[in-house]
């Protein structure tokens, strides 16, 4: 018996971890993949207050050897099902705690087409930041209206020669400075009110189809940068807890769920604003209400 | 620890055996976290050789294997590609790999 389970080993649920074995508790943190989350794929951090040059790696390992320096207890093993009664079942093992912790975090969303699995390192991305350096000088396209689309294709039209940027709609959500700047950079080409159809392969990526207006367009593309926004990974949860439209969880005062002793932190959560500096902060205080619960 | 190896030594190393090269950058975060999981393996599968190399020094490599992420494993035998694993893998999922 443990007396919190914290699922995930992002900055929420290692910040949590960390709260928690300071406070004495035994914790377990159970995760599919590896630790660090999402901001392992960052560069240098440029807004987590007080950290400077020091890159989402470093943070999260830094992280990482805290936590387990405070005696924390880390497996790397799947949860796929977790009950009201705090039994957490995972491909390994089963666990009882007193409390649990989800900190499961966001991944990127996926077109859901045809040969998209299969050709990603192969031309297919959902980073470019990691991947544009493979695509000097060559064509590539971002698909996205959003922040990190636009992002993605001014990144990219500085390293590749040409960048297709297809968006379904006839205007952009991101913010005006990037809209402002992306409408003056000359190898971007926009294309508003067009979708990706089909991913067409030859051992890689050979081309996209578009349809535009209804019209299909062949365009021959070596990078196809897909970066249409993050989705929470909740399945597993939705006959246990409240989750909104979007499928995040459900919180109220912050860090509480629909179900006794289950708390949610970090990006998974339905929250405002999904920042590291957030995101620890939601772990933190997740740990502290799990441990001042369990000992009124 | 795993060796690194360049664009010349890299086809000399790869004719015999199992061998296993790891393609990463020093910029890469996903890279940094397999490069420990790859050193455990190094130690625990000794019918393979381990190597690693660095994308940004090694264009020959990347262009001929068509590497366009990071971390890519490409993994031969006799010299002959029989696998290219693409992301940041567990230690038990590359185990299945291999």
């Amino acid at each position: 018996m443990f007396d919190i389970i914290i699922i995930g080993a992002g900055p929420a649920g290692l910040t949590a971890a960390l709260y928690a074995g300071r406070a004495g508790k035994k914790v377990l943190v159970l995760e599919a993949k590896n630790y660090g989350g999402q901001i392992i794929n960052s560069g240098i951090l440029e807004n987590y207050p007080g950290l400077y040059n020091v890159t989402g790696y470093d943070f999260s390992t830094t992280l990482y050897k805290q936590v387990l320096d405070v005696g924390v207890e880390v497996k790397y093993e799947t949860v796929k099902r977790v009950t009201k009664e705090l039994l957490v079942i995972t491909d390994k093992n089963e666990y009882t705690s007193k409390a649990i912790i989800i900190a499961t975090g966001l991944s990127r969303k996926k077109l859901k087409l045809e040969n998209e699995e299969e050709l990603i390192g192969k031309g297919v991305s959902y980073c470019a930041v990691c991947d544009g350096n493979f695509y000097k000088g060559k064509d590539v396209m971002v698909v996205g209206g959003g922040n990190s689309a636009l992002e993605e294709a001014i990144y990219l039209s500085n390293i590749a020669n040409k960048v297709y940027l297809v968006h379904r709609r006839n205007n952009f959500t991101g913010e005006n400075t990037y809209i402002e700047k992306i409408k003056s950079i000359n190898n971007i080409e926009i294309l508003y009110n067009s979708t990706v159809e089909k991913i067409n392969k030859n051992n890689v990526l050979e081309s996209v189809d578009i349809n535009l207006n209804g019209e299909i367009k062949n365009i021959k593309v070596s990078g196809l940068f897909v970066a249409i926004g993050l989705e929470a990974n909740n399945e597993i949860f939705k006959d246990l807890l409240e989750l909104n439209s979007f499928g995040y969880i459900k919180s109220h005062d912050t860090v509480f769920t629909s179900v006794k002793n289950i708390y949610v932190a970090g990006d998974t959560r339905d929250k405002e604003l999904r920042q590291l500096t957030t995101a620890t902060s939601d772990g933190a205080l997740a740990a502290t209400m799990a441990i001042k619960n369990m000992e009124d | 620890m795993v060796k690194e190896i360049n664009d010349k030594e890299f086809e000399e190393v790869i004719k015999t055996g199992k061998v296993l090269v790891d393609c990463f950058a020093n910029w890469c975060g996903p890279c940094k976290m397999l490069s420990p999981v790859i050193d455990e393996l190094s130690n625990e599968k000794k019918d393979y050789s381990f190597y690693k190399l660095d994308v940004d020094k090694s264009s020959d490599v990347v262009m001929k294997y068509n590497v366009m992420s990071i971390p890519t494993l490409l993994v031969f035998n006799d010299g002959k590609l029989v696998n290219t694993i693409v992301g940041l893998r567990s230690k038990s999922e590359l185990e299945n790999e291999l």
